[in-house]
């Protein structure tokens, strides 16, 4: 009798021959040496198979899920590391004295010292700086589009659509925009007195020089913005000195060091600049809001003004409200206020109202405490609040997008390659943000990424949250009740840890990181592209 | 519960009680995962997989009905999900084509060399040659000796004809002695 094919020996071993041809088999192999040599090798690779695969068992998972073990040691490291950044940011609160704490970037104070030495920064050799990173950025992302873009078309069809539409969006970001007209100089720009620019201007330069008219919004990039001429719109400066002689239609955005304004402003001045002045015959028909180290209102208000400053002298007039949260606040003769007049200070004799000033309205000087926040009861509310908000939308998202919600929370786990991207999205995003908003395509865009970046902060943190309470309820079955309280566990935690004394902040910023870069992985990998498998 | 067979708490799981479908997640979470890692050939894909079955669990539960055992049944729904993702990855909707089915011209040995191999002890190394194998040789593979499913089960996960898996199971193997012979020079 003629010897089998070896595939058949070798269902012949799975068990899986069909009787009949199994008993042939069999009665074959009973006068085969070979063919009996041969179903015993098979049957010892079938054995060989299966302890292989049983021995591989599963892979080790990402710390909570089922039966993973929370890696106790890494978070008892991390634990000691925060504490010891504790202890030293409590030394140096300690060191400096009140009146040094705008040097300290662990307090308020020192923060937002910070935040405008940063934008000064920024701004003092603002437009130049600016201009090329966002030159040399847009042409690498250009580029990668288009190279991306051309390799995509020529694969397969999957691809085809994307590369078509990378495409398109290349050349849209190309082409210029048509309702702005773009200008820029490396050294002065000028819009000379007889020149009317019928469109929105965006002008970049070391400085820039408005005397003839603009019949549109005004958006400026350069070291100093001199607008003698008519701006119809509104004004936003990014750069170290704004002055304004003309007359501008709608309001005045500013963000700079000094902001002059000596013309007209159709509606009001929103100003976030180290000194603010406006001059004498200087007419504001609207509001002025000013974040400023030190503001000087001489000129005239219609509206209201709101300050939050070190030092605000007025000698003009202000149509109605003061309100005001300032250092020191000097009211001199001969100014008059048409509302009511509200200061927080420190002390009472930090307001100084000169005689024949006069005030239409009451007149309100709060002192300010330092009170301790977690002895108010309206943070255990305002907490309790958020914690709520926060467990419903976790809710929600749990029941409607449950495998991206679960995967995301156990993305956390995965350390320090989430924590890494995590905090390349948490710093490049607000980048991006300011080259969209001062690039081509402008703020629509800027406006809808900063929208989802602020979306993606929060549902980060939600992610950390249900993270941590899969550690502490491990093997939870999902979106069963048990999930639902080990997120709420988790989500308590997190509120508890983020409002330590000290430490907090720095938890929180771990927290967002790992947050954010376990939902940038997820997002990722579930969109990624095709893969052979 | 801990003491409980299985199938009582199966059975349990079916009526609804919670508890019940959390302690069949405790049992047999590991040998799912490991089912979907060989499958799918990914850590990470394997989780997903294995967590969308054990979400999927308490709606389904209530269709198995007791003619096989408890863990393939499950081993068969968490194919079916590994097949799903595998399809959803691949380029080509058809992961496994009838040219699948064709022999490799392989010289029939009497002495595998996955047997000389475990007597070498290189059980590592047939492991990774497992898992480079392409989705097609491996899925079969996996069903087979990891999940213990039959022929006729992997022939009705895969929607091919029987005959095909054997094709596809024998294959695998010859793949697997032909990777590990270039790599041990045999």
């Amino acid at each position: 009798m003629e010897c089998f094919p070896e595939i058949t020996y070798a269902i012949f071993v799975d068990g899986e021959l069909p009787a009949e041809e199994a008993q042939r088999v069999r009665s074959h192999l009973s006068g085969c040496a070979a063919c009996r040599a041969t179903v015993a090798a098979l049957t010892a690779e079938n054995k060989m198979l299966v302890s292989t695969f049983a021995e591989a068992g599963a892979p080790e998972l990402a710390p909570h899920a089922a039966t993973g073990r929370p890696a106790w040691l890494e978070l008892l490291a991390v634990a000691a590391v925060l504490a010891l950044i504790g202890v030293v940011v409590h030394w140096i609160n300690g060191q400096t004295s009140e009146a040094v704490n705008w040097l300290n970037p662990f307090t308020s104070e020192g923060r937002n010292n910070l935040a405008f030495n940063a934008v000064f920064y920024v701004s003092h050799g603002g437009a130049q700086v600016l201009e090329h990173l966002a030159s040399v950025v847009g042409w690498i992302v250009l580029t990668i589009a288009t190279v991306f873009g051309v390799f995509a078309l020529a694969r397969t069809q999957n691809r085809f659509r994307s590369g078509l539409s990378l495409i398109a969006l290349t050349i849209a970001f190309c082409l210029p925009g048509h309702a702005i007209e773009t200008r820029s100089s490396k050294g002065i720009l000028s819009i000379p007195q007889n020149e009317t620019i019928n469109d929105t201007l965006f002008a970049s330069g070391e400085s820039i020089e408005i005397d003839g008219t603009v019949n549109g919004d005004l958006f400026t990039a350069a070291r100093s913005v001199v607008v003698h001429g008519d701006v119809t719109g509104n004004v936003f400066a990014w750069s170290q000195s704004v002055e304004v002689d003309g007359k501008v239609g709608g309001s005045i955005f500013t963000f700079c060091q000094n902001a002059l304004i000596r013309g007209t402003v159709g509606h009001s001045v929103y100003s976030w600049v180290e000194f603010l002045r406006l001059e004498p015959g200087s007419q504001i028909t609207s509001d002025v809001v000013a974040g400023s180290q030190e503001a000087d209102l001489s000129g005239k208000i219609n509206g209201g003004l709101i300050a939050f400053a070190g030092l605000v002298n007025v000698h003009g007039d202000i149509g109605r409200n003061v309100l005001a949260y300032v250092g020191e606040m000097n009211l001199n003769s001969p100014t008059h206020i048409g509302g009511g007049l509200t200061a927080n200070v420190h002390k009472r004799s930090d307001v100084r109202i000169a005689d024949g000033v006069t005030i239409g309205g009451p007149t309100d000087i709060r002192l300010r405490k330092h009170q301790n926040r977690y002895a108010q009861p309206a943070f255990y509310i305002w907490r309790a609040i958020l914690l709520v908000g926060a467990f419903i939308v976790g809710w929600i998202a749990m029941y409607v997008f449950p495998g991206f919600f679960h995967n995301a929370s156990r993305a956390v786990g995965t350390g320090w390659k989430t924590f890494a991207l995590g905090f390349a999205v948490l710093v490049g995003t607000p980048i991006a943000i300011v080259l969209i908003a001062i690039s081509l395509i402008g703020l629509p865009l800027a406006l809808i990424t900063f929208a989802l970046y602020c979306v993606s902060l929060y549902a980060a943190l939600i992610f950390v949250a249900n993270f941590l309470g899969g550690v502490i309820f491990k093997n939870t079955q999902p979106r069963s009740g048990e999930a639902l309280l080990a997120y709420f566990v988790g989500l308590l935690i997190l509120t508890i840890i983020f409002h330590l004394p000290f430490i907090g902040g720095v938890f929180e910023f771990l927290g967002l990181c790992l947050g954010l870069g376990a939902l940038v992985w997820q997002l990722y990998r579930a969109r990624r592209p095709v893969v052979a498998a | 519960m801990d003491t409980l067979e299985l199938e009582a708490v199966v059975k349990r799981a079916r009526q609804g009680d919670e508890a019940a479908v959390g302690e069949i997640h405790r049992r047999l979470f590991r040998r799912v995962l490991g089912l979907c890692w060989h499958m799918l050939g990914s850590r990470e894909d394997a989780e997903d997989s294995c967590s969308e079955v054990f979400m999927r669990l308490p709606r389904v539960i209530s269709t198995y009905a007791g003619s096989i055992p408890f863990e393939r049944w499950l081993f068969s729904i968490a194919s079916h999900q590994c097949i799903d993702q595998l399809r959803r990855r691949s380029r080509e909707q058809r992961l496994f084509t009838d040219e699948d089915a064709e022999l490799l011209p392989v010289a029939i040995s009497a002495t595998s060399p996955l047997n000389e191999l475990v007597r070498q002890e290189k059980s590592d190394a047939v492991r990774d040659a497992i898992s480079r194998l392409p989705a097609k040789f491996r899925v079969p593979l996996s069903l087979r000796y990891y999940g213990d499913l039959s022929y006729d089960e992997i022939a009705n996960q895969l929607h091919m004809k029987r005959s095909h898996v054997a094709t596809l199971i024998f294959r695998a193997k010859q793949e697997l002695r032909q990777k590990l012979s270039q790599r041990f020079g045999e």
